[in-house]
């Protein structure tokens, strides 16, 4: 499953512009690839983050994985409420909506780009698409 | 096929066997005594007044149990378990390997089991010449001349191994180098050591052979290298054959090659770590020297460094003084102590029982065989439906191999998760999944020397049904196990929400139950 309303990196990460924020996830892919996943940590709220650099990890009973920033700009907002940590903090519950959701309440976090521009330099729904083929 | 099922002890519809502080009583209320000869010593009559009141307790809570109530529990819990002495265990990447009977014998012995660490150590000396000696068989085995024996386990070497290096490094005046070489292949606990020593990992790719891709290696080393840390063979089961050109790149930018013995049984008698340019190392003697494996249990991950570096092994080293055997404190630029008194000193002795019951040449046989049945192993399965070698087609294998069940689970949607599952039905302990994670849907596989051919004929005959199950009936395979003391558990759920002691499991219950936590 792809939606079309959002963009993709080559590393399994989606992101959806909304506003002036960009909420980032992981894909259904991702998912598939990894198991269940145990543990999500991102950097705190504040922290800058470059476009393809680690801005924090998933965990499943297979692997750690990092998740790359699909653009740059400053860590705004980070979904506890899905169970995802901010680094260095607890967190109360286990990220199951990042496995059972991963597109809707299971979003992991929003950054605020430093030039949104950025955005449209990612990979489109159709590319994605192309990418999972040939990854087969 | 041999009709397998495993025991399963269970009290009612849900529960298996209840653990100990569960049990209803029967050996009467838990009262201790103190005999009258102490008391008259301690010039008391009622001990209770030695102890502050608040520190008093009526209930200690301990379970109250008759002795063959307690014997029964333990065979159970033993009967729902599976061990190397259950049947195969290739769990590729662990050398799970069979624990003679004699090492345990030995170390059981009162002169060795009986022994307290603040002894004088004139009274210690045979316990002292086996930690000696042990040492000594190491460094012959590596060819890395000192050894420290305190690591409780490969990680802790690892660690220890990643401290001397930066150790080192600040003593040459080197101390910018923070960052760590690591091949994606290698094992997770590479990464967390090289962390926890301070170094900033750098991942070095796997080429088309699955061996360290030196052209990667070559742009990542430079003046900020520390080291590389990798196995030999690695993880794929493939010896890295260009080790002399990996060990030159690291040593010429300045860095210095640790080698995870992880993978030594593949090698022993073979060839010296101190031939591959090896600096410093670590050997797991549960898995190469045939002790029990950690988890639960005590490890060993003794340490190895070439000569040059034993100025920096932890306090104390066992050293010979004329006919005696002593502890030496005085290690000029010691990284310090990292663990209580002298290691986990019966491991020792089983692996020191262990080598000397074999010898340089049934060492090589160890490692003859070992190798010998992964092949043949791969042999046999390599040309199932389902199954494919991502690396190494068409060349030995060493003591380990990969496989990808990827074609499997593209053709029936039967997963290696679910193949693992459905080994354990047949009596046999599935390998290692999903690792190392360069190759999909991992099927790592290692024999060790402890299985015979019957053995693997069994593990291939296994394989070969169930791969026919997921053709036919790919429902199936993904329900199992069926025939195990307990189905298919979920495996996220104890990462998630772990509950790892009493405690932990009644404060759950408490919660679920709408009480607060206890």
């Amino acid at each position: 499953m792809i939606p079309d309303d959002r963009r993709y990196t080559k590393t399994h990460e989606w992101a959806k512009m909304e506003g002036d924020l960009v909420r980032v996830g992981i894909t259904d892919h991702a998912v598939e690839e990894l198991g269940d996943v145990t543990y999500v940590e991102v950097k705190r709220v504040g922290t800058r983050v470059a476009k393809g650099e680690p801005m924090g990890f998933v965990e499943s009973n297979k692997a750690v994985e990092d998740i790359y920033a699909p653009v740059s700009g400053e860590i705004v907002e980070v979904n506890a409420a899905a169970g995802v940590a901010e680094e260095g903090r607890e967190v109360e519950s286990a990220p199951d909506p990042v496995s059972e959701d991963p597109y809707g309440s299971g979003w992991i976090a929003a950054i605020r780009p430093d030039d949104p521009s950025e955005y449209s330099g990612l990979l489109s729904p159709e590319d994605y698409r192309k990418l999972l083929e040939e990854e087969k | 096929m041999r009709d397998y099922r495993q025991a399963r002890w269970r009290l009612g519809e849900d529960f298996l066997e209840p653990l100990v502080f569960e049990m209803k009583g029967g050996g009467g209320s838990y009262k201790f005594r103190i005999e009258e000869g102490i008391l008259d010593y301690l010039g008391v009559s009622d001990p209770w007044q030695l102890i502050p009141p608040d520190l008093r307790r009526d209930e200690v809570g301990l379970p109250s149990l008759t002795e063959p109530r307690v014997a029964r529990h333990f065979v159970r819990l033993s009967q729902m378990n599976y061990g190397v002495e259950s049947g195969p265990y290739w769990l590729g990447s662990c050398t799970m390997k069979y624990n003679p009977k004699i090492s345990e014998k030995i170390a059981s012995l009162p002169q060795v089991s009986r022994i307290h660490p603040y002894q004088p150590e004139s009274t210690v000396q045979g316990a002292l010449k086996i930690m000696f000696e042990l040492s000594e068989m190491l460094a012959e085995i590596t060819g890395l001349p000192h050894f420290s024996l305190q690591p409780a386990a490969g990680a802790h070497g690892e660690f220890l191994g990643a401290l001397i290096i930066r150790r080192h490094l600040e003593e040459l005046g080197e101390g910018r180098r923070d960052e760590m070489l690591i091949p994606v292949s290698a094992h997770g606990s590479n990464f967390a050591s090289a962390a926890m020593a301070g170094f900033k990992v750098v991942k070095i790719p796997a080429d088309g052979r699955g061996r360290i891709d030196l052209g990667a290696l070559r742009a990542a080393a430079g003046e900020r290298t520390a080291g590389l840390m990798t196995t030999n063979p690695n993880t794929l089961g493939l010896f890295e054959d260009g080790i002399l050109e990996v060990a030159e790149v690291v040593h010429s930018a300045g860095g210095l090659l640790y080698y995870d013995g992880a993978n030594l049984n593949a090698i022993l008698g073979r060839v010296l770590l101190s031939s591959m340019g090896v600096d410093v190392a670590h050997l797991n003697l549960h898995k190469t020297f045939s002790t029990p494996h950690g988890t639960g249990g005590p490890g060993a991950g003794a340490v190895g460094v070439r000569e040059g570096l034993q100025d920096y092994l932890p306090v104390p080293v066992v050293r010979r003084e004329g006919d005696r055997y002593v502890l030496d404190y005085s290690v000029p630029k010691t990284v310090g102590r990292i663990r209580s008194f002298y290691g986990n000193f019966a491991v020792l002795v089983k692996a020191w029982a262990y080598l000397k019951m074999l010898g340089s040449e049934g060492l090589r046989t160890v490692s003859g065989v070992a190798v010998l049945n992964a092949n043949y192993a791969k042999s046999r399965l390599e040309g199932l439906p389902g199954v494919e070698v991502p690396y190494g087609r068409g060349e030995p294998c060493k003591h380990e191999f990969v496989l990808s069940l990827e074609p499997l689970k593209r053709e029936t949607g039967v997963r290696a998760l679910d193949v693992a599952k459905r080994l354990m039905d047949y009596g046999v302990h599935p390998p290692t999944i999903y690792f190392p994670p360069i190759v999909r849907e991992a099927f790592m596989m290692e024999p060790t020397e402890s299985d015979g051919l019957d053995e693997i004929e069994d593990y291939v005959r296994a394989m070969e049904e169930i791969l026919e199950e997921a053709a036919e009936n790919p429902e199936s395979v993904k329900s199992a196990p069926s025939r195990t003391a307990i189905g298919r558990l979920d495996e996220a759920l104890a990462t998630k929400r772990p509950i790892l002691s009493w405690r932990m499991y009644e404060n759950k219950r408490r919660e679920e139950e709408g009480r607060g936590p206890g």
